[in-house]
């Protein structure tokens, strides 16, 4: 069934379809969500599928890393957007007093990129001013399980 | 109930700053000299009288003979500095007066612990001298035999907590 609704997509859209295959293939997926305040580089909330690292240590370093690479090449107000590695990117989403980070893998080109930061902003938008930091674990989980993110 | 702070050590080349993060996080020590490159960040989280934790994420920085050449943004937001110095190295105490002007002068609202390490290298008249010599509070430290090292996080702990 998949086969010939891929077959169909080819035919309308024109995109190849082994173009199709590879871009089911590598489908983005989501697999941590830190925010992050952005001086201290203290872990303000965390949706995690797995349970691996240190939480707290990780978003310490990412701060470390961020501010290094932000200092280093003298960027003034540019900051860091994101970070590869293999099949893995971080994408970083700065705000005025934390930033948001979002571990993923598979497709993470300009559509995606950007879609994402509209669901980052709404997310912003609608909790962070008003939520205290131990709600907004729970917020952040409900808007990846809700699909919000 | 949890919370987290961020602390910094930093100080001289071969001080002992991550000996001392070491014997603290991991209860080891070892004489193999490795030069920390950057930043090297740790966790432990203590418990404090009023039965709460509190996860200190400690930023173990490179040594430096000029404050000024840190990482500005490293510094940023933290609780608490822990400047380490060694006792058997003047040349690593001597500026200690100009480096604390500047800490307290940039960061006016973190709490600031200075500690002397390598303590275990004195004989008892020389350190009794030594904290003459000291008029500010000092933690008199050996990361080697871990003298005065947890009841340090410990005073840090208890005091950010207030």
């Amino acid at each position: 069934m998949e086969g010939i609704v891929r077959k169909f997509k080819s035919k309308f859209t024109g995109v190849e379809e082994e173009s199709l295959i590879l871009h089911e293939l590598a489908k983005t997926e989501i697999i941590e969500i830190f925010i992050i305040e952005k001086n201290s580089g203290l872990l303000k909330a965390n949706f995690s599928k797995s349970d691996t690292i240190d939480k707290e240590v990780l978003s310490a370093m990412l701060t470390a890393i961020k501010s290094f690479v932000e200092q280093a090449f003298n960027t003034g107000e540019e900051q860091l957007e994101s970070i590869e590695y293999g099949l893995y990117h971080i994408h970083i989403q700065n705000f005025k007093s934390f930033y948001i980070a979002v571990i993923l893998h598979g497709v993470y080109d300009s559509t995606y990129k950007s879609k994402l930061k509209s669901k980052l902003l709404v997310f912003v938008g609608k909790n962070i001013s008003n939520t205290s930091n131990s709600n907004l674990n729970i917020k952040l989980a409900e808007a990846f399980n809700n699909g919000i993110i | 109930m949890e919370s987290s702070k961020k602390i910094v050590i930093l100080g001289h080349f071969g001080v002992g700053k991550s000996s001392i993060i070491r014997k603290f996080v991991d209860n080891v020590f070892s004489t193999d000299y490795k030069v920390t490159i950057g930043v090297h960040i740790l966790k432990k989280t203590v418990q404090i009288p009023n039965r709460k934790s509190i996860s200190l994420i400690i930023w173990d920085l490179e040594g430096t003979d000029n404050l000024e050449l840190i990482n500005k943004t490293y510094l940023l937001g933290t609780h608490s500095f822990i400047y380490v110095y060694d006792v058997t190295r003047p040349l690593t105490f001597n500026t200690i007066s100009e480096d604390l002007e500047i800490l307290k002068t940039t960061y006016p609202s973190s709490l600031i612990k200075i500690v002397g390490n390598k303590v275990d290298l004195l004989s008892n008249s020389e350190k009794k001298s030594h904290q003459i010599l000291f008029k500010v509070e000092t933690y008199l430290s050996s990361a080697k035999t871990g003298e005065n090292i947890e009841f340090l996080f410990q005073d840090i702990a208890q005091e950010l907590d207030n």
